[in-house]
């Protein structure tokens, strides 16, 4: 049940977030609210901008200004919180699939077996049975991606950022862990916030679009996908996606 | 149709092997047509012949040369580790350090030899210090060189996690560089041998160095021969060995380049 509840508390909040970088202001005054089960995509932003903000959300970096809370608790600069995914798997080559998986609980002081048990119960329904001591090299980048976000959310199971994180496959894996990966966050109702650059993958994943202005990297547009339309299959060939890919259009080039 | 392209393909070590052969007979027959003189270059055949008979003598000298050697990897692979973590945790470490670990380089071992024999006398401790120099400096550099190439991003979703600099180190860093320490290790080992065998020859009253000098001012020239293919042999068993050790450390390798060759199968 994922539709902006503007009476509801936010999941996550980022308040006015600004970062310089060499007298270059990267982010200015960023604000942003994440509902419980929702998904949020940022299209626009610049690749300094998005590797920033990530940063600063998942508390590598700390902000020149501003602050990120979860849950209403402040987080800033504090690693540990969110779970953060990227482009490539980034599997360690080393590690079976399920000690890769397990990571974020090793991490987190858990022991090997602790993990190993905790991993395990969710490698079925993350489509993953009979791989689970297999080495990455064995896997299929389509595979390794499902892998990947069994990871992110062993990391946590409230918030997860993604960067890009299906920008590496071919077309037609793409469009297989996508519609994977909509049928799990309907199950797992994770909340998400998602960078991408690709228009389709926007419309089809996500609750909320927001399009960042190129030069402040400010949210200066909002878009509210219709679940409803969401939800059909052939979602993606009608007219009101195009009609959405048309706004979206207008929007990114004025 | 697999197995029929199987028994067709030539072994890859068949013409290594083929050409070493063919090298050996061609020696032997030099030797014995006398084109050079017996006593400057014995036959294989006269070696292998020496090599039995004095086969106790030249497992004594081994031994110790054996110990001095291992002792000297031992120490210099710890503090080329060492100074590789120190390297790669600092940055300013390595800016001072880099520099003059590449000038120690340029310094030859074979000029230093004689006055650390001076200044250590004639036991164990020149020789371990000789394997020292020559063997830390592979490991230092090529594990400095695989922590400074690890992915940023890999350390970026460790970091978000909530990992620590040791957490970092231990899950992504170390084993990935475990490629290039291995590689690294296969140097150094025959490095040692050879660093063993040079400080024995400055002085010491056992080794395979000392027993060499022996043998060439007594001009026995099939003696040092025996000698000469025993220390190749010996880096031989080492390096074969490591890559024992490095197969069963490193279980996943195989998949990895079972991965290319299926690539080149597809081709």
């Amino acid at each position: 049940m994922s539709i902006y509840q503007a009476d509801k508390m936010p999941i996550l909040e980022i308040k006015g977030i600004s970062k310089t970088f060499d007298g270059k202001p990267v982010l200015r005054d960023l604000n942003l609210e994440l509902f419980q089960g929702e998904i949020i995509s940022l299209l626009g932003i610049s690749g300094s901008g998005k590797t920033t903000l990530f940063n600063i959300v998942a508390g590598i970096l700390k902000p020149d200004q501003g602050g990120i809370f979860l849950k209403g608790q402040e987080i800033t600069g504090e690693t540990g919180h969110l779970a953060y995914m990227l482009q490539k798997d980034l599997l360690l080559p080393h590690l079976t699939i399920l000690d890769n998986v397990g990571l974020p609980l090793r991490i987190r002081g858990k022991s090997k077996s602790e993990a190993r048990v905790e991993a395990l119960q969710l490698i079925p329904k993350f489509g993953l049975a009979g791989y689970e001591n297999c080495y990455p090299a064995q896997l299929s980048g389509g595979m390794a991606q499902r892998a990947a976000f069994l990871r992110t959310y062993l990391f946590s199971s409230e918030v997860a950022l993604l960067d890009e994180p299906f920008s590496a496959l071919d077309a037609l894996t793409k469009d297989q862990v996508q519609s994977w990966y909509i049928e799990m966050m309907q199950k797992l109702e994770l909340s998400t916030i998602f960078i991408t650059h690709d228009i389709d993958e926007a419309i089809r994943l996500s609750d909320r679009i927001l399009i960042l202005q190129s030069q402040t990297q400010n949210i200066q547009q909002q878009i509210i996908v219709d679940p409803k339309l969401r939800k059909q299959k052939d979602f993606t060939l009608r007219p009101e996606f195009l009609e959405y890919k048309k706004q979206i259009l207008k929007y990114l080039t004025v | 149709m697999k197995q029929l392209s199987n028994n067709k393909k030539i072994p890859e070590k068949f013409y290594s092997i083929s050409l070493v052969a063919v090298l050996l007979i061609v020696w032997q027959v030099v030797s014995d047509v006398g084109i050079v003189p017996s006593f400057m270059l014995p036959s294989p055949i006269t070696v292998i012949k020496v090599f039995i008979k004095d086969f106790p003598v030249l497992m004594d000298n081994l031994s110790i040369t054996l110990l001095a050697g291992l002792l000297g990897l031992t120490f210099g692979v710890i503090a080329g580790f060492c100074l590789a973590v120190l390297m790669d945790s600092r940055e300013g470490l390595r800016k001072a350090i880099y520099p003059i670990l590449i000038f120690s380089q340029t310094i030859p071992t074979v000029a230093i030899a004689p006055l650390l024999v001076l200044w250590l006398g004639y036991g164990l401790a020149p020789k371990i210090t000789v394997i020292f120099l020559v063997t830390f400096f592979p490991v230092a550099v090529n594990l400095l060189e695989s922590f400074q190439a690890t992915d940023p991003d890999q350390i970026r979703l460790l970091q978000a996690m909530g990992a620590t600099n040791f957490q970092v180190f231990y899950y992504v860093k170390w084993p990935g560089a475990l490629d290039s320490f291995f590689a690294a290790l296969k140097v150094s080992a025959s490095y040692s041998i050879v660093g063993a065998v040079i400080a024995e020859w400055l002085g010491g009253s056992k080794g395979l160095g000392v027993y060499m000098t022996q043998v060439r001012k007594s001009f026995a020239y099939d003696k040092m021969f025996a000698v000469i293919f025993l220390i190749s042999a010996l880096s031989l068993v080492l390096i074969f060995a490591l890559n024992i050790i490095q197969n069963k450390i490193m279980p996943w390798k195989k998949f990895q380049s079972g991965k290319d060759t299926n690539n080149e199968e597809n081709d």
